[in-house]
């Protein structure tokens, strides 16, 4: 492998480190900040890619209902509950609540 | 299906807590939270400082209390406040009293400001103005991690520092220093640490290790953490480098350094010091290497902070990550430290060890233990480092008598401003706290030996990380090819970075000490 492409290898995952800070798809207006955190009642945004027996990669998001040891819960923006095989999931990011960050 | 309860939201919450500490912290959120998770058995263990309780329950409703309380001896927790039902409607408003029994677990958050978010708000704030001795060589500013002070029997000299290399949270490192020159008289010592830098430095613990010894003998410890003990030290008899001959220079523990200038063209750029024992005591011997930094890592460390500028808080996020990589990477690779060579069987060098710590301020003393097999005579050893990376204040030969384990003594009395600060020796000898120490902070920790301080040797362990803080002056070179190019092609930025170096190198040392912390807040 060319050195180039194994430099952009080690990089990328850095710049994913980076824009993962600052992106979040939570809906405006969703997301409490960390004084609300401690008393509202609902689960953090969540947004998980998973595909079936590596065929179909899809991924979904909404509020994070549950995780059970076998299965991930999560409402979606449609009000559809999402029930997601843990063994499928590749990779998921949680957003818990608005950190204000750079405002 | 609106909520689940039971098991199920016990790993959905304490799921959720990682990830939380994980955003809020790789953000540098202005607040982190400290969020328990508790199973209603264990109602007595509940966190008080949480202002708010949720009681997750069993048939999926919550209930938000303030003001809350639990009455162990009728298994209830009372308070006042809100029950949402499994759709999160609001229920009722009022005062409840639930029983333990229906409840599947509990839930407390406790708002904090983190150490290290003081630290962010501060960092990109410094002006360079702040210090005016580093002003006309902004990377010359003073600065690496916690220094501290002992007597040598005259006067109080810095005799280490803490954690140089710990420069992120995820970094957060132990670091022995040997305090050789410290002579405290009676069973009391006194050890003065000091944050003189823009800098902000959290400190988990300052201990001393005691080694006892009896008075003909010196310890030493190696890079491996193992202590030896000597009671034979032998000067060489020929020491050169490139310069010519340099023993006058190396002979003495006394501050007179041998160092050279950084090669212009490539400041990876590696040298060679030889020296020569006449006589080698039978037995185990090691070498004994006394050294600091010079400024070249510092400089580039600041230049790494330029490169990052106003971005420098996510990307010490992303050292959490990549610790690893930051720690041994390409750059720390290529500088090195000091490689100990010696020649085998076939006259071919072989590396015995290495010996030296990061840091400009304070020479630390360390032995490389050399192979046991070591016969020839004279006995030549090869030093190999950086040129212009390392200030060499002394070296020989110990004839080694054996290991020995330190003892560990926490401090017993801290002083601040001459007074005794018991919030200080709380958070240094419980290693769940750290001490946050500012610009100008200056604390006295006294330690007390079991038996007279000449009876020992003294180390001191010091554990924790420091932050830098962001000089504004600095900002107009973010650049971040360069610091990616710096990460992960540091050859071609040592190559680039040398003559900008050279200007400055060789007022750097001056420019450095004089710059040591102005107060940037009068």
């Amino acid at each position: 492998m060319p050195t180039r492409s194994i430099k952009l290898l080690l990089i990328i995952p850095i710049l994913v480190l980076f824009s993962g800070c600052a992106v979040t798809h939570a809906p405006s207006g969703w997301l409490s900040d960390s004084h609300e955190l401690q008393y509202e009642a609902f689960g953090g945004w969540l947004q998980v890619h998973y595909s079936k027996n590596d065929s179909l990669k899809q991924s979904t998001m909404g509020e994070l209902i549950a995780l059970s040891s076998d299965s991930l819960y999560v409402l979606g923006r449609n009000e559809n509950l999402h029930v997601i095989a843990v063994a499928d999931v590749t990779h998921a990011r949680l957003v818990e609540y608005k950190s204000h960050h750079g405002e | 299906m609106r909520r689940l309860g039971g098991v199920s939201v016990i790993i959905k919450l304490g799921v959720i807590a990682v990830i939380v500490l994980y955003v809020s912290f790789s953000c540098n959120n202005l607040k982190n939270i400290n969020r328990r998770i508790t199973p209603a058995d264990s109602a007595r263990t509940l966190d008080h400082d949480s202002p708010y309780l949720k009681a997750h329950m069993k048939n999926g409703r919550v209930y938000i209390l303030k003001s809350w309380s639990v009455d162990e001896k009728d298994s209830l927790v009372n308070g006042k406040g809100f029950v949402y039902g499994i759709n999160r409607n609001l229920l009722k408003e009022g005062e409840f009293s639930v029983g333990l029994d229906s409840v599947a677990l509990f839930e407390t958050n406790v708002l904090y400001q983190s150490g290290s978010v003081i630290a962010m708000a501060v960092i990109t704030g410094a002006s360079l103005a702040l210090t005016a001795g580093c002003m006309a060589n902004p990377k010359a500013c003073f600065g690496s991690c916690p220094t501290f002070y002992v007597t040598d029997g005259k006067k109080t000299v810095l005799q280490a520092e803490g954690f140089s290399s710990s420069i992120a949270p995820s970094l957060e490192a132990t670091d022995v220093d040997a305090l050789y020159r410290a002579h405290p008289a009676g069973k009391t010592v006194k050890v003065e640490m000091r944050n003189e830098a823009l800098e902000t430095h959290m400190v988990r613990y300052v201990d001393l290790l005691a080694v006892p010894k009896s008075k003909n003998e010196r310890v030493f410890k190696d890079m491996d953490g193992n202590y030896w003990r000597s009671n034979r030290i032998l000067a060489p008899d020929t020491c050169t480098g490139p310069e010519g001959d340099i023993l006058k220079k190396v002979i003495s523990f006394d501050s007179k350094e041998r160092y050279s200038l950084s090669d212009t063209t490539y400041l990876g750029t590696k040298e060679y010091i030889d020296l020569w024992f006449d006589h080698v005591p039978k037995g185990k011997t090691g070498l004994i290497v006394a050294s600091r930094q010079t400024l070249l890592s510092t400089y580039l460390f600041y230049q790494t902070l330029a490169y990052m500028g106003d971005d420098i808080g996510t990307w010490l996020s992303a050292l959490r990550f990549q610790k690893d990589y930051f720690k041994n990477g390409n750059l720390a690779r290529i500088l090195g430290k000091i490689d100990v060579l010696i020649q085998d069987n076939t006259g071919k060098w072989k590396k015995a060890g290495i010996a030296g710590e990061q840091g400009p301020l304070a020479t630390d003393v360390f032995l490389v233990p050399l192979p046991s097999e070591t016969k020839e005579r004279p006995l030549q050893i090869r030093l190999r480092m950086t040129k212009g990376d390392w200030r060499i204040d002394y070296l020989a030969l110990a004839a080694l008598n054996g290991k020995v384990k330190p003892e560990t003594i926490q401090p017993t009395v801290v002083m601040k401003q001459g007074k005794p600060d018991e919030h200080a020796l709380r958070y240094l000898t419980d290693n769940s706290k750290k001490l946050i120490m500012l610009p100008g902070d200056d604390y006295i920790l006294k330690y007390q030996l079991p038996d007279s301080a000449s009876h020992y040797e003294l180390f001191l362990q010091s554990h924790g990380y420091y932050l830098e803080w962001m000089r504004r002056e600095w900002e107009h070179e973010k650049s971040y090819q360069k610091m990616v190019q710096l990460l992960f092609s540091p050859e071609t930025m040592l190559k680039d970075l040398g003559p900008a170096y050279k200007k400055v190198e060789s007022r750097m040392e001056n420019e450095f000490w004089r710059s040591r912390y102005a107060h940037p807040f009068n």
